[in-house]
């Protein structure tokens, strides 16, 4: 496209947002709103406020960690009959150590479920927060919508006083 | 036998600058030994990508090709000592103010490839720009006789891949279409979160039933953690990080896109918009350093200052307006064509032999 072509478009693409703004479809200061929220979650994120991706990962790997504790140990051995004492001997061990590692296996499934309900409250409180945000906002928005309706009665009154006042008074 | 080795600092799959240089090693192994060495090497790429200190001992008569567009310090060191010539491709480098807030480590490396550009001035045999902005850069730091080539630009390269199930059924899980996509790595100065921004204005405003699909590495967490609460936030719907997509799932998204668009504020070239084009997908982009140069006419250019107001706006024209849908593909091609012309990698090899290889 010509250059020329190319201006004119942008030149209507631009009238369209303009008569979008004017017919209140575009509130004014949207863009300059959306940069800022979004460069305030940006700061927010670089300070860790928002992230929980970390205790998910801690969540994860502790849940890893407990599934692969295991009792039973190798049984090779370079003495002869060796492997047969180690297996024996194991078994036995097995038999005491095997409701150990059981209990770590549980301790470390509810660590890791503990982890989880922390990260999810986490969230649902971050949720929470910015449901009753938006609410305020929102009440905000309808207190000065009521004020901009108080404004043009107003100006509609005083538009009246002063036609009145205008207008020859008859004796 | 003369050896051309190319040196970058970081190799990865979907990298365009080591799609570059994979395109000029195949054309430079044809006439002899050329090899493709970096300081950080994606494990996927190490068939192709060798690690820097594999680099074998040199004489004065071979070649080194060196792709700027970062720095590092172990690279300047190994650039400076070794006895081959030295042809600079410069592709540029992003200034280091995006990254400074988020990212210092980042933009400390940034800042050390622009000083290293003024380090090397003196010791390369030939200077090369992928793009007159880049060519001008240089030139404004003291390099002489810069040729501007395209080097390793292959656009159409996807165009006869062929599609992927899964990428297309993921475009079916996630995506409405119509959907306008952006290619492009996850960073803070290319601006994904103003495409998801207008998005919003789109489902929202215009009750559009749009998507976006963002295809492309998270290089920033930061970013790209903003990014995905910027879309909860908003409530954005259809929206797919794609992430790094293998040439297949990408020719599959780009054959899908019904508008390509980027609001990138910096591009040392910018090729996806050409990959875009390639696909006959039309383009809106933001009008930034090297951007108007690259797409040509073939794109629709917004301003530099463009928001999400008027991206929304645009991508709705493109998207409604057939005649201007079609007259943006038709140039978009041509477009292609201009750019290929200029010689892309032959441009390269030929001037390298013209002016650095012995006769």
């Amino acid at each position: 496209m010509s250059e020329i072509e190319v201006e004119e478009i942008v030149a209507g693409l631009k009238r369209q947002v303009a008569e979008r703004r004017l017919a209140g479809d575009y509130p004014i200061g949207l863009e300059q709103q959306l940069e800022s929220e979004f460069q305030g979650m940006m700061r927010a994120i670089d300070r860790h406020e928002i992230d929980t991706t970390r205790l998910h990962h801690l969540a994860d790997h502790v849940r890893t960690t407990a599934h692969d504790v295991r009792v039973a140990g190798g049984t090779d051995s370079r003495v002869p009959g060796g492997a047969a004492a180690h297996s024996a001997m194991g078994r036995v061990v097995q038999r005491h150590v095997q409701p150990v590692a059981e209990s770590v296996r549980e301790l470390g499934t509810s660590v890791a479920d503990a982890l989880a309900e922390t990260r999810r409250l986490f969230e649902a409180q971050s949720t929470a927060d910015e449901r009753q945000l938006l609410d305020a906002i929102a009440g905000v928005l309808d207190r000065l919508a009521v004020l901009d309706h108080l404004v043009e009665i107003t100006q509609d009154l005083e538009a009246r006083v002063a036609r009145l006042e205008s207008e020859p008074t008859s004796t | 036998m003369t050896a051309v080795h190319q040196i970058m600092v970081g190799a990865g799959p979907g990298d365009a600058i080591t799609q570059m240089a994979l395109d000029i090693q195949a054309e430079l192994g044809r006439r002899g030994s050329s090899d493709i060495f970096a300081r950080f090497i994606d494990p996927s790429m190490a068939a192709e990508v060798r690690a820097l200190d594999h680099l074998p001992a040199g004489r004065p008569s071979d070649v080194i090709v060196y792709h700027s567009s970062f720095g590092h310090p172990e690279i300047t060191r190994t650039l400076l000592r070794r006895p081959e010539q030295l042809v600079l491709v410069y592709h540029n480098i992003t200034p280091s103010a995006f990254f400074v807030e988020h990212d210092p480590a980042f933009a400390a490396g940034l800042e050390w490839g622009r000083h290293e550009l003024t380090l090397l001035r003196d010791r390369v045999s030939l200077t090369v720009a992928d793009s007159d902005f880049n060519a001008n850069e240089l030139t404004a730091i003291g390099f002489h006789d810069v040729h501007t080539i395209p080097a390793g630009l292959l656009p159409r390269r996807l165009t006869a891949t062929v599609p992927s199930s899964s990428t297309l059924r993921d475009l079916d899980d996630t995506v409405t279409r119509p959907f306008v996509l952006n290619v492009s790595q996850l960073l803070p100065h290319k601006r994904q979160h103003v495409l998801i921004q207008a998005t919003h204005v789109l489902q929202t405003i215009h009750a559009i039933d749009i998507g976006l699909v963002l295809v492309g590495t998270s290089r920033s967490p930061v970013y790209t953690l903003a990014l995905h609460e910027l879309t909860r936030r908003l409530r954005v719907r259809h929206v797919w990080f794609a992430g790094r997509q293998p040439d297949a799932g990408l020719a599959t998204i780009y054959r899908r896109a019904s508008v390509f668009a980027s609001a990138s504020m910096h591009e040392g070239l910018g090729i996806p918009p050409l990959e875009a084009m390639a696909f006959n997908v039309p383009a809106v982009v933001r009008d930034a350093a090297a951007v108007s140069e690259t797409v040509g006419s073939g794109a629709l250019v917004l301003p530099n200052d463009a928001g999400p107001l008027l991206f929304a706006e645009a991508i709705r024209r493109v998207i409604d307006d057939e005649a201007l849908r079609s007259k943006l593909i038709t140039r978009g091609a041509s477009r292609l064509d201009e750019l290929l012309a200029t010689g892309g990698t032959d441009g390269l090899i030929s001037l390298i032999e013209q002016q650095v290889l012995p006769r």
